[in-house]
């Protein structure tokens, strides 16, 4: 077996938090099979405390908040130092900052900070659907789903934001992401309202206006967290609506409000629900007592995590061990210089034989549509379903028409091909029949992704038979 | 009723015969015709014949072991392996010399498999090998085949690896299956474990395509280290 370090590390409103694993890849198929890599084992080897997310004013316009980005690049500096490991030894993992954190003014430079300090890994951010994502997964629901065939909802509240992802039968079908979390309004030890989120502004209209300064008496408090919960129970399709549920959603709300047979629930304000020892205001904010409304309306049937401990971690379990996965049974490629970061992906239809005609058409005309500007040379990478038992005929065609369109836009780049069916070692060898041994390519399978996607791909492992990958749908949430 | 969505995907999640219901102690009628049919596909692929046509279509020539018919085949192994002194003779005549790869098709237990798979499998392993610069012998079919036929030929033409895509046990999920055994340096005296197997090539399991591309990397890799079988797994 092969081991990868992967770090995972969120960057929410109210925490920033690290976890260190070790993911093991092996070859699942047996004696006789073409090989198949998988990540068969998941060990978590660390976990960093829990900090609050450094804030400051920020440096253009003071009436702003932003992150403190070399005050999170201490945190995470001492961190690896408990963890006992360097950046030279991860091999991949997630930088993500979620919740209100992804729109303040300076997230995207964060990022760029805390890669340099973390190491020369894949480095990722979330867009609300993705987070939603990867917090259910960290929480367990989409096993917990596969395992029971049930439908099962995870909702993970946090500071700034609620991620809804639901899963059917071990696949997701639904994902939504709500302006809805504990730390919207933030107290001093004397209960006086020291900030207040914009984001607020729909749960006050019946409980009554507040302004920095003021006290909040812990009745008014309670009466905001009701109507949150109301908002939620109708959201998640529990109650039938009766308010504008749009004025909540980050991007949009689920698609189906199909009852589901499951909801769980992580993220620091599920961790307060359980927690009924704290004081009302004991992180200076409205968590514990969202945390104590949400355990007494009875949203949440059933306590079911990745361990029960890790309810409050399951977005950065989520960043380290569900971000990568690994290429299908075959790749080809040659003379890449890995690892590629932030390619691009273009989507083209090819599922089936009739749409090899055309391809190099097809090709060409979305490629000149995504570079407009034309004329600078930039990575990209196509993405096709592929043809699920292709005939040798269809494979050469395939490659002829994609040889014509890189041809066609005097492409020099390296040729990165993404197919989900099993078909990549055979068109990168026709591909290789038609561009020589010098021309770089990459072609994989088993991996699925979208326009608008954007993939990480990192060295090879395996004796070169496949390599680890991150699909990031979106960056920032606009 | 129970829900069926639920036995529905489970069903998805495995091809074996799950979920068909019962009648009393017995099989529904579909199920049981589904059943019949099935063994009646894996029996004829054993004992049919490939049609001439099929060879002919391959554009390849056919030669034969010492085994007279199916029935032979099947009784006989030692037999299925081997050859006469004159068609050793034809084969010899009929073969470039000297292939660095020397890959012929057999029947084994599948006839189907042949018209299913070759096609695909050989272009695409012809084409791969090529274009590295390894030559490829004279293709043909062999009727009445064993894989230790391997044995015989490989020193015939002096074949540094030789390749032979076989039909495999038929079952009752699919009775197109076939096998690669390739062997570096084959000859009578070889161990069984001398042999590199890609297993389960067919459009229900490897597709031909990839079996072959796959294949490509394999005995690339035999060429390189000069053995096959275990002794190439210590090298991997």
């Amino acid at each position: 077996m092969e081991y990868i370090i992967s770090v995972g590390i969120d960057i929410g409103t109210s925490t920033t938090q690290m976890i260190v694993s070790k993911l093991g890849i092996e070859n699942v198929t047996g004696f006789g099979s073409v090989p198949r890599m998988e990540i068969v084992s998941k060990q978590i080897l660390y976990r960093s405390g829990i900090h609050f997310t450094p804030l400051r004013k920020s440096l253009e316009d003071n009436r702003m908040e932003e992150i403190d980005g070399e005050k999170v690049a201490d945190i995470l500096k001492k961190e690896y130092k408990k963890a006992g490991i360097m950046p030279s030894d991860v091999g991949a993992g997630a930088v993500i900052i979620t919740g209100e954190s992804s729109r303040k003014r300076n997230a995207r430079k964060l990022v760029e900070d805390v890669s340099r300090v973390c190491g020369d890994f894949v480095v990722s951010v979330a867009g609300p659907d993705l987070e939603s994502v990867l917090a259910a997964k960290g929480a367990g629901a989409d096993r917990l789903s596969a395992e029971t065939g049930l439908r099962v909802m995870n909702l993970d509240i946090g500071g700034g934001t609620t991620n809804i992802a639901v899963f059917d039968q071990g696949k997701l079908v639904d994902t939504a992401c709500l302006d809805l979390g504990g730390r919207l309004i933030r107290v001093d030890k004397e209960q006086k309202i020291t900030y207040i989120s914009s984001r607020v502004e729909p749960y006050l209209p019946e409980t009554g206006e507040i302004s920095i300064g003021q006290i909040l008496t812990t009745d008014h408090a309670k009466a905001i967290t009701k109507c949150m919960t109301s908002y939620l129970a109708e959201s998640i399709g529990l109650v039938l609506p009766s308010k504008d549920l749009e004025k909540i959603y980050t991007n949009h709300g689920l698609q189906d409000k199909k009852r589901p047979d499951i909801i769980l629930c992580s993220g620091g304000v599920a961790d307060c629900m359980i927690h009924s020892e704290l004081s009302d205001f004991a992180y200076g904010d409205l968590g514990v007592l969202l945390g104590r409304s949400l355990f007494d309306s009875g949203i949440c049937t059933k306590q079911y995590l990745y361990d029960t401990r890790e309810t409050m971690r399951a977005t950065v379990i989520g960043a380290g061990n569900f971000t990568m996965e690994v290429s299908g049974s075959t790749i080809q490629y040659q003379n890449c210089n890995f690892p590629f970061k932030n390619i691009p992906v273009l989507r083209i239809v090819l599922e089936g034989q009739e749409d090899i005609l055309n391809l190099s058409q097809r090709i060409t005309r979305q490629v000149k549509e995504f570079w407009q500007d034309g004329l600078e040379q930039r990575l990209f990478a196509l993405s096709m379903s592929g043809l699920s038992c292709p005939n040798f005929r269809e494979i050469e065609e395939t490659a002829d028409e994609i040889r014509h369109a890189i041809k066609e836009l005097s492409y020099e780049g390296p040729i990165i091909l993404v197919l989900e069916t099993d078909m990549a070692k055979a068109l990168g060898q026709a591909l290789r029949r038609r561009f020589g041994h010098e021309r770089s390519f990459l072609c994989m399978d088993g991996i699925s992704s979208q326009t608008g996607d954007f993939i990480d791909i990192g060295e090879p492992i395996g004796q070169g038979s496949a390599v680890p990958i991150v699909v990031k749908t979106l960056i920032f949430n606009s | 009723m129970e829900d069926n969505s639920k036995i529905e995907q489970l069903k998805k999640a495995t091809p074996a015969r799950i979920g068909i219901g019962h009648v009393g102690t017995r099989y529904k009628t579909r199920a049981y015709l589904d059943f019949l049919a099935a063994q009646a596909a894996a029996s004829d692929a054993v004992f049919n014949e490939v049609p001439e046509t099929v060879v002919e279509q391959l554009g390849t020539f056919e030669i034969q072991t010492k085994c007279q018919d199916k029935y032979e085949m099947l009784t006989r192994p030692d037999l299925g392996r081997l050859f006469s002194d004159e068609t050793k003779a034809y084969l010899k005549a009929h073969c470039i010399q000297h292939p660095k790869v020397q890959i012929y098709f057999g029947d084994g237990l599948s006839s189907p498999s042949i018209e299913a798979n070759i096609p695909d499998l050989f272009a695409t392993m012809k084409a791969g090998l090529e274009d590295d610069g390894i030559s490829v012998g004279t293709p043909f079919f062999v009727r009445y085949c064993r894989v230790n036929t391997a044995r015989e030929i490989a020193p015939l033409l002096d074949a540094e690896v030789i390749c032979v895509l076989i039909g495999e046990r038929p079952g009752l999920i699919t009775d197109e299956s076939m096998s690669a055994y390739i062997a570096y340096h084959a000859r009578p005296d070889m161990l069984e474990s001398e042999y590199t197997v890609v297993a389960n090539i067919s459009r229900k399991g490897i597709p031909p395509v990839e079996a072959a591309a796959h294949i490509v990397d394999t005995i690339e890799r035999i060429l390189k280290f000069q053995c096959s079988g275990v002794e190439l797994g210590k090298f991997v």
